[in-house]
């Protein structure tokens, strides 16, 4: 196939162009440099992924430990043995109290916590960042409290990690490309992105009642669409925020299809290059579809709330008693198709480019070509096709025609297809391979096995009368959890753990990730497993409290069991951040340019590589990316970027061991 | 309560799932069988061969790893096997689904023996009831926030119910979406502002036990004053199943399922108080 332009001009990368020193100020904060901007959003990300992580703690707190408790029956028969009774008792069930605030952050947010006796004494604590509540997160926070972490986890660490920091950082150099084709506008696409940020972390403060977007992330209007005690200031900064980090999508995902058509090293041809790269090529389009349609929604519900207009707002709407002066003429579930049409595929948004990394990872770990490159890479496309004809499945009980909502059954179901010949296909890989048991091969593998239970659980709400029962209760929460935390976030530390050497010229320890594997696989699984049985017994999601429920009173010890999961969840990964930060300074240097004897050309550079990312000219691409153990390969693998040695001499070009990296037949051995 | 409660979490636990009380939950829940072996056998069947290939090819210096590139005979089997399956799954449950949401498809029932509106707000249920002439829009049309009565036959004391009886609701809502959730009926439609959505359900069980622990029965009459009713605490549960605000998680109604003579009663005496407020004022 063609050969793409050689070293093409991009930002002046011309071989041997000597660049002036770039201002400290332009070259780490302002920096058109691909590797800069993603470790920009790397660092962002982490940072938010700690946020997010914040607050589905205290999510989880609040489900497991809702104000409120009632004394049990067998309280009450104790304080009767003890000789309580009349008044006394009365006194004793009127001060029960088992109200636990929020460790440590309850009281600064939601005031003193105080006991009921004093209360009724009619003592007044000290009132906290966000009101005065006894230090109880009221329901209208804990609303707030699960959009938020929501929105910060898909919107500010799961799609800007994976395709703005990996896409970033990785696709030029897998290309062969000097930088993105448009250096300028990846600029912009952080900063944006970055303003998306400092809009959606604002929109928690904004509000003089303290409450900030509380509409879920899904933001169905009317709820969303009228300004109301449970839509206020913050819900508008919360549309704001979005259509930012849409616009700077949009932007990145057209930069990423322009590099990968234009700007592929010499040889590179699209059947060459790595799946980490075809997935990026394939998320980017979705994007690039689909998030216009998201920006657009976002504009018409600030419309309807600001502007009088009425997309969203039925007539005859009432609000606390008072008709909507704008509501008539909308449609409510219209929001729903425009709001699933961008977000359904952003689920594939999510979930591909850690498809692209683990595949790699599996590979060079196990010292295997991918098992079926072609077909992994046509049920990509097959997944990002379809992700665009199953919107209607977030919607059958919605009111939607039911004849269409057969018909997204069967879409939906088919999607399980190509899903499935991945997880086929990487099983395939492990399949008579040498497999090292590393950080990334170990999250690799922990993506592979929970993605197939995020997958076989999708199979339950695909069916449409099924999902009658399940519809809105734990078991979506159990599925988008196996998917996007036990899935998307075991991908993005497999290609953390696996890149980082590349990216910062030094080793992370060996031994915290495993420990951070090992801890992070069984939380995740304490956490989110149990979610799948609750749902089952029909615990809806989203639910302040189980209080007013009896057939939710049974559920109660498994909701503790989780929460503490949880916590447990949030300190392990105490030792990726210390692993991370630590490892920067202190990191064992590599000993090669490719430590772990990979294929891809990524690895045929500096570490970390130059600005232009080759000295000279960029490499050329001889074969696959795949080329471990090739029977008639002299060498245990063949870099992509020499010609295979071959075992009788044919193929001709240096050995792999030279000039750039030092390649001998012993599988590489992670250092500690 | 207590008795229905107990119900729920001891006696009929299925696979996880709460005792179903509706002629179509079984169905449902027949179909939550089959998808469950079948994705408990894919699961154990994908992750045994993963843990056993990284037992047996993980790393030995002795050995060389198999370059073996893919399979086009193994991509079509595991391509085309799923594909029947999925598609088998889907193909069956499209009667279930057309039978209890598609009004035009002719296993819909074509008779209510009950018909009640439900007007959803934040955060209650208004249940409004066509009174003795069964017709909406009357003056012994009644109102009731939360509380959704209907009626059955009973066969036995046990509470079992003799003929289907079919319950309609039209679903409506003055502000937000909310949506309707009966676990143990397996129903759940979204209440949608600026339109009706249309519920029918049966229930095979009444809630109603009486002073004795016992159920009535269905040639007991039941005529008192028929307030009674309002005092009889077993009760389904109905809950809010979309977020609707701050007090989305307190939005509930009790569903009580009770035998026709009382409910009739009890509809006599509301719809009576209804029309002497309408002629007093």
């Amino acid at each position: 196939m063609s050969t793409t332009a050689a070293a093409p001009a991009t930002a002046g990368h011309d071989a041997g162009h000597a660049h002036p020193e770039l201002s400290f100020l332009r070259k780490w904060v302002f920096s058109t440099d691909h590797k800069v901007i993603g470790i920009q959003y790397l660092f962002s990300c982490i940072a938010m992924f700690l946020v997010g992580g914040l607050l589905a703690l205290m999510v989880r707190w609040q489900v497991a430990y809702p104000a409120g408790a009632k004394p049990s029956e067998e309280k009450v028969q104790e304080w009767r043995d003890q000789g309580l009774s009349g008044a006394a008792l009365n006194q004793a069930i009127a001060e029960f109290d088992e109200d636990k605030p929020f460790p440590i952050l309850g009281e600064l947010l939601w005031g003193e916590k105080l006991s009921k006796a004093d209360i009724n004494a009619g003592e007044v604590g000290e009132a906290g960042l966000f009101g005065n509540s006894n230090g109880m997160m009221p329901n209208e926070w804990y609303n707030v409290a699960f959009t938020m972490h929501a929105s910060v986890m898909i919107f500010l660490v799961i799609i800007p990690i994976l395709t703005g920091a990996f896409g970033n950082y990785v696709i030029p150099l897998q290309l062969g490309a000097k930088d993105m084709a448009f250096p300028f506008l990846n600029g912009l696409s952080y900063w944006t992105w970055f303003s998306a940020l400092l809009v959606l972390v604002a929109s928690f403060f904004v509000d003089p009642a303290g409450i900030g977007a509380g509409a879920g992330w899904t933001s169905y209007p009317p709820l969303s669409g009228v300004v109301s005690p449970s839509a206020g200031a913050g819900q508008t900064l919360w549309c704001i925020g979005v259509i930012l980090g849409g616009t700077s999508s949009i932007m990145g995902s057209m930069n990423y299809i322009t590099t990968i058509v234009n700007l592929r090293a010499p040889g590179l041809t699209l059947f060459r290059m790595p799946l980490t790269t075809w997935a990026a090529f394939i998320t980017s389009i979705l994007q690039l579809f689909a998030t216009p349609v998201l920006s657009s929604a976002m504009a018409m519900l600030l419309f309807d709330r600001h502007m009088g207009t009425s997309f969203f707002l039925p007539e005859g709407l009432i609000f606390s008693e008072a008709p909507v002066p704008n509501a008539g003429g909308g449609q409510v579930i219209l929001w729903q198709h425009i709001f699933w049409f961008y977000s359904h595929p952003a689920v594939y948004i999510m979930i591909l480019p850690a498809m692209g990394i683990v595949s790699d990872v599996i590979a060079v770990w196990s010292r295997k070509p991918i098992f079926g490159y072609r077909p992994m890479v046509f049920s990509m496309s097959a997944i990002a096709g379809l992700g665009f004809v199953v919107w209607g499945h977030h919607m059958f009980q919605s009111g939607m025609n039911p004849v269409l909502g057969t018909t997204f059954m069967i879409s939906t179901i088919m999607i399980a297809l190509p899903s499935a010949v991945k997880v086929f296909n990487w099983l395939g890989t492990l399949w008579g391979g040498q497999i090292t048991f590393s950080p990334p091969l170990l999250f690799a593998l922990g993506f592979v096995s929970m993605f197939v239970i995020g997958g076989l659980s999708g199979i339950y709400m695909a069916n449409a009368p099924f999902d009658i029962f399940i519809h809105d209760t734990y078991f979506i929460v159990a599925h988008i959890h196996y998917v996007l935390f036990t899935g998307s976030v075991m991908g993005i530390f497999a290609g953390i753990y696996h890149w980082y050497p590349k990216m910062f010229g030094r080793h992370m320890s060996d031994g915290l990730g495993k420990i951070h594997f090992w801890l992070t696989f069984s939380f995740m699984n304490g956490v989110f497993f149990p979610m799948h049985i609750i749902g089952l017994g029909g615990y809806p999601r989203r639910y302040a409290s189980f209080r007013s429920y009896d057939f939710l009173q049974t559920y109660e010890g498994m909701n503790v069991f989780m929460t503490w999961c949880a916590i447990g969840l949030g300190l392990s990964q105490l030792f990726f951040l210390w692993n991370f930060l630590w490892s920067l300074v202190a990191g064992k240097k590599p000993t090669s340019d490719n430590p772990w004897h990979a294929c891809s050309l990524e690895w045929s550079t500096q570490t970390p590589p130059p600005h232009g990312n080759w000295i000279g000219a960029v490499p050329t691409a001889y074969h696959g990316p795949y080329e471990y153990s090739h029977p008639n390969c002299k060498d245990e693998f063949a870099p992509q970027w020499m010609p295979m040695q071959r075992n009788d001499g044919g193929g001709g070009g240096a050995s792999p061991t030279a000039p750039a990296v030092a390649a001998s037949s012993a599988p590489p051995t992670a250092p500690h | 309560m207590q008795q229905v409660r107990a119900e729920h979490f001891d006696a009929a636990w299925k696979w996880w799932l709460p005792p179903n009380h509706s002629s179509f939950g079984e169905e449902i829940d027949l179909m939550y069988i089959w998808i469950f072996w079948i994705t408990m056998v894919t699961f154990v069947v994908v992750e045994g061969v993963m843990v056993y290939f990284c037992f047996k090819y993980r790393r030995n210096p002795a050995r060389k790893a198999t370059y073996i590139a893919g399979s086009h005979k193994l991509e079509v089997a595991w391509t085309v096997i799923p594909a029947i399956i999925l598609v088998a799954l889907g193909v069956a449950s499209t009667n279930t689904w057309a039978k209890i949401k598609n009004s035009s498809d002719p296993s819909y029932p074509q008779e209510f023996q009950t018909e009640v509106k439900i007007a959803a707000q934040q955060f209650a249920w208004n249940v409004t009831y066509p009174g003795t002439d069964r017709k909406f829009d009357t003056a012994d049309d009644f109102m009731l926030p939360n509380i959704l009565n209907v009626p059955v036959e009973l066969k036995d004391g046990a509470g079992n119910v003799t003929s289907e009886e079919n319950v309609r609701i039209m679903l409506s809502s003055k502000d937000v979406i909310h949506s309707l959730f009966i676990p143990v009926l397996r129903v759940k439609q979204d209440a949608v502002p600026g339109y009706i959505g249309n519920v029918w359900f049966d229930c095979d069980r009444a809630t109603y036990a009486g002073p004795d622990g016992k159920h009535l029965t269905g040639d007991q009459t039941y005529s008192e004053d028929g307030k009674t009713l309002l005092d009889w605490e077993e009760a389904y549960e109905i809950a809010c199943a979309e977020l609707c605000g701050l007090g989305h998680s307190g939005m509930r109604m009790q569903l009580k399922v009770v035998p026709r003579a009382a409910w009739e009663a009890w509809v006599k005496v509301k719809s009576d108080e209804a029309k002497k407020r309408a002629e007093g004022g």
